[in-house]
């Protein structure tokens, strides 16, 4: 985020908690595809993630007195994967939604088109997307909700390990076992189910040197 | 650290591909993973899941998801009374406990050797002495807040009272009586107790009733907090 959508958005703030209704929406422009992104990978689930993320925001404009400073993103995170846990465990404890419930019904939301923001794919890329797609989410829905929120927020949304023991009232420790773990057994998972998504053995030319930020920038670096 | 026969763990693994190791134990990983061919594996599996997480394409959401004035106002107002009701619960909870432990401490100081249902005539007499004593005091003299206080109305009276207000959801919580140290009782001269069927004390009603309202209460702030 700019020093400038950084000043925008704690003016939008400031004025959202003084009853702005209009300014508060300017934040959750800016913050819903995250919210809904978050809440799609933890609920497997298009319509309870849209329902996750309006709740989110009412959540949000009702408590925004209880938000004293620190960062808004991290406080809203927090509303949203709070929300999500109480969808999840309403599912367990009714069991309306079986695992396998879900993932049919995410193949069919796949089939709208509105899921991909790749402009440009061949159509061989495309295919190749969907099926890496659908393994990973496959995958992170078998882990431990508390694990896999470890996933999401730092490999897909890549939050740091400080941001997500904010967003999870966590310490850091637990941020780390918690992903570390989460990553083995996804990794686990998909050698099992997709074992042609992972290298068998090719070998490692020489240790990654000077790649201390690897993540970060592996986001747009390798692909 | 790792010899030849130890494996490095995943969280190290993890810790590594996130550049999050500090520099001694950063080379020990990377001497390792060239000597131990299912560490390596460990390594480029780990580093290829976390590659496909990262690149999952993002999905969009399917709307916008602004708030109406009309969206923000419902759910204020179930804010509100489910405040009420959290306060009204607190207070009848408070008023239960104090309840109960007046039973239990009235129960517990009571005259030892008495068979159970002695203990209630005992209290039955107890409140029958206050009477009195409240009533002689007021002929001798203008009564003291404290005395007044302690001129009860009858155990029989207040539980027929009582016992109407049942359906009430919310009982005005009754002004509990203080109970007199039993010293000072000693002191009174001893009255004839009152005959009265054997029947429960009144704050034995009142728990009924204050858990009955706190029970409601739990109900109606259940419904309204969605």
């Amino acid at each position: 985020m700019s020093s400038q959508e950084h000043a925008a958005e704690a003016a939008w703030l400031q004025a959202a908690k003084k009853g702005d209704l209009a300014a508060f929406n300017r934040l959750v422009l800016m913050y819903q595809e995250q919210v809904y992104n978050v809440a799609y990978r933890l609920l497997g689930d298009p319509d309870e993630a849209a329902d996750a993320t309006q709740e989110t925001f009412l959540k949000a404009y009702e408590r925004l007195h209880q938000h004293r400073g620190g960062a808004f993103r991290a406080w809203l995170l927090r509303i949203a994967t709070n929300t999500c846990y109480d969808i999840l465990r309403k599912r367990q404890r009714e069991s309306t939604k079986s695992l396998s419930d879900v993932l049919s019904a995410q193949d069919a939301a796949e089939d709208h088109a509105l899921f991909w923001q790749s402009p440009g794919d061949s159509p061989e890329d495309l295919a190749l997307r969907r099926e890496v797609h659908r393994a990973v989410q496959e995958g992170l829905l078998h882990l431990p909700p508390e694990y896999r929120v470890a996933v999401v927020l730092s490999d897909i949304e890549g939050l740091s390990y400080e941001e997500i023991a904010h967003v999870l009232g966590i310490p850091l420790g637990t941020v780390k076992s918690r992903l570390s773990r989460g990553r083995a057994m996804l990794r686990d998972y998909l050698r099992t189910h997709h074992g042609e998504l992972l290298p068998r053995s090719y070998r490692l030319k020489g240790a990654p040197t000077g790649e201390r930020d690897l993540p970060r920038q592996d986001r747009e670096g390798q692909s | 650290m790792w010899r030849r026969h130890e494996h490095i763990d995943d969280q190290t693994l993890s810790l590594y591909l996130d550049g999050q190791l500090d520099e001694a134990t950063r080379s020990r990983v990377e001497a390792h993973i060239q000597s131990c061919a299912a560490c390596r594996e460990s390594l480029e599996t780990l580093q290829q899941t976390v590659h496909l997480v990262r690149h999952v394409p993002r999905v969009v959401p399917p709307r916008a998801f602004t708030l109406s004035e009309a969206d923000v106002k419902r759910p204020r107002q179930a804010a509100t009374s489910w405040g009420w009701t959290r306060w009204a619960s607190a207070l009848v909870a408070a008023l239960l406990v104090l309840t109960v432990g007046l039973d239990v401490f009235l129960n517990t100081w009571a005259p030892q050797g008495a068979p159970p249902p002695a203990v209630e005539t005992a209290l039955v007499e107890k409140a029958a002495i206050k009477e009195t004593a409240a009533l002689q005091a007021h002929a001798e003299q203008a009564p003291t807040p404290m005395m007044k206080s302690l001129s009860v109305p009858p155990p029989g009276q207040l539980e027929t009272s009582s016992l109407t207000a049942t359906p009430m959801p919310t009982p005005a919580p009754s002004p509990t009586p203080v109970p007199t140290p039993p010293t000072e009782e000693h002191e009174l001269p001893p009255v004839q107790p009152a005959p009265l069927p054997h029947q429960w004390p009144w704050y034995r009603w009142l728990e009924i009733i204050l858990a009955a309202a706190l029970a409601t209460l739990i109900v109606l702030s259940r419904r309204r907090a969605r």
